[in-house]
């Protein structure tokens, strides 16, 4: 009775499927037949020994009741970062792809006759203008119901806390984007010049000030909040900017000693990375301390 | 749709998952029994039917176990918990297959046959159940875990795209394509005649 309810039910799922694939599909003869085929394979034996080994696993594997106490060091940040690169799907590297060609596509035809050092500019001004909607697009993907699933199976089995998990992304993303920019100085033609420095400071400066207040929105109100709050303050940026005058944080300063946005913008990125650590500690010794009582 | 059939039904678990993490995150040493004995034969033998290492698929088995009840006691509360713990045994599972494991899979050994058993017919049975065997085993990572899941393991289609991750749609045409390939290669054996069941008696 239970076989022929399961033959049942697998024969709908088949007949959708063929439906999905254009195909024909198997008659519910054809189905019961393979059914009972496929049950003549042997489940795999239990050995008798598995769940003794089990219990005593899981006794010893640390006290219960307590919360699991994550190792500190580089290592086990970089074994999180690797995780994460790991599961990343191919559709979402598409996307960060396209729009990074989309910011070289329209520094190249928006900014190509700026009187930047020759070609660092451009990459300079593509990679920072792109990147915050780079980071909203990571963002974004990670909320997709679809990747939910999975990436909530890496979420709820870190090691890690939220925060910390959330910081040391950012961080990792912010020193990935300035590696970047840092080559792209490396190899730019000739000396390297007082405007490059002042470009460079132009650029770093709002990247910096957007992912500090990207991180301490998130940390403090979720996900969700960081991302209205970054598409808020960018498009703000980018909308509001050029009313500013000197005070456009796009704009690229006369020079070193007349960028006071910029050293500005530094500050209080500094002071929004300061408040997401606190927080994050906060957030995480709280954490602990309600694990410890349970 | 009505709910498949698990074809082996594991020892039946007692408490609903609600109670069990309760129990595991209040630090209940017989919650963490239940959860072995419930879950752990479960586990291993899906993952036993994917991996040939047994010394492996217990390391799996315990890694799965471990993992959930860290989880637990960190505060997550799984809605489902039979197919939370075969998402997680799935996604270890499938980081074995990327590492590269699949090149040491070998097909499962053989069941050893009694002394005296190998009359024509018998010898016949063992056959036809070694190109089954064969057969699921031979087929893509992709189809094969779609097809223990639903077919083995007895989840319904929703719940296997939930335990996989996959869009509802990608597991039905999935199961098909397992479907239409186990067809092909085990054509000439379904409508031979068998002696009876299998050893389970099913």
């Amino acid at each position: 009775m239970d076989d022929r309810r399961t033959d049942l039910s697998l024969f709908r799922d088949l007949q959708e499927g063929a439906a999905l694939e254009g195909e024909p599909a198997p008659t519910l003869e054809e189905v019961t037949a393979m059914a009972a085929l496929l049950r003549e394979v042997e489940r795999p034996a239990v050995p008798p020994d598995l769940v003794p080994g089990l219990v005593q696993a899981l006794s010893t594997a640390g006290p219960l009741g307590e919360p699991a106490a994550h190792a500190g060091g580089i290592r086990p940040l970089l074994r999180l970062l690797w995780a994460d690169a790991r599961f990343m799907p191919l559709s979402f590297l598409v996307i960060e792809g396209v729009l990074l060609a989309g910011a070289f596509l329209i520094n190249w035809v928006l900014a190509r006759d700026l009187p930047y050092d020759a070609g660092v500019g451009r990459s300079a001004d593509g990679f920072i203008l792109m990147a915050p909607w780079m980071g909203l697009a990571a963002v974004l993907f990670a909320l997709r119901p679809t990747e939910r699933s999975v990436w909530g199976d890496l979420e709820a089995l870190s090691p890690f806390p939220p925060a910390v998990r959330l910081l040391v992304r950012a961080a990792a993303g912010m020193l990935t984007a300035m590696a970047g920019m840092a080559v792209t100085w490396l190899v730019s033609p000739g000396p390297v010049s007082l405007s490059l420095a002042v470009l460079v400071l132009a650029r770093t400066a709002p990247l910096l000030m957007a992912v500090g207040w990207a991180v301490a929105w998130a940390v403090t109100f979720g996900p969700r909040a960081a991302v209205a709050a970054s598409l808020g303050l960018w498009g703000a940026v980018t909308v509001l900017g050029p009313q500013l005058g000197s005070w456009n944080l796009l704009a690229v300063p006369q020079g070193l000693d007349r960028a006071a946005p910029q050293w500005t913008a530094l500050a209080l990125a500094a002071l929004l990375w300061l408040w997401a650590v606190w927080r994050s500690r906060v957030l995480n010794g709280a954490g602990a301390a309600q694990a410890g009582g349970r | 749709m009505a709910g498949p059939t698990p074809l082996a039904a594991p020892a039946a678990p007692t408490q609903s998952g609600g109670e069990l993490a309760a129990g595991l995150a209040a630090g209940d040493r017989s919650a963490l029994v239940h959860l072995a004995e419930a879950w752990g034969p479960r586990i291993y033998r899906y993952l036993a039917s994917r991996l040939a290492d047994r010394e492996l698929v217990r390391d799996l088995t315990q890694e799965t176990l471990t993992r959930a009840v860290d989880a637990i006691r960190r505060g997550t509360r799984p809605r489902d918990l039979k197919a939370w713990l075969f998402r997680i045994a799935t996604n270890l599972l499938r980081d074995e297959l990327r590492s590269g494991y699949r090149n040491r899979v070998v097909l499962t050994e053989v069941p050893e046959r009694g002394a005296g058993e190998d009359t024509e017919q018998k010898a016949l049975d063992q056959m036809r159940q070694e190109a089954v065997r064969q057969a699921v085993l031979g087929l893509p990572p992709d189809l094969q875990e779609v097809l223990t899941l639903r077919f083995y393991e007895g989840f319904s289609v929703d719940e296997v795209a939930a335990i996989t991750g996959l869009p509802v749609g990608t597991v039905k045409s999935r199961l098909y394509r397992a479907y239409r390939r186990l067809e092909e290669q085990l054509a000439p054996w379904r409508h031979q005649p068998r002696q009876g069941g299998n050893a389970d008696g099913r």
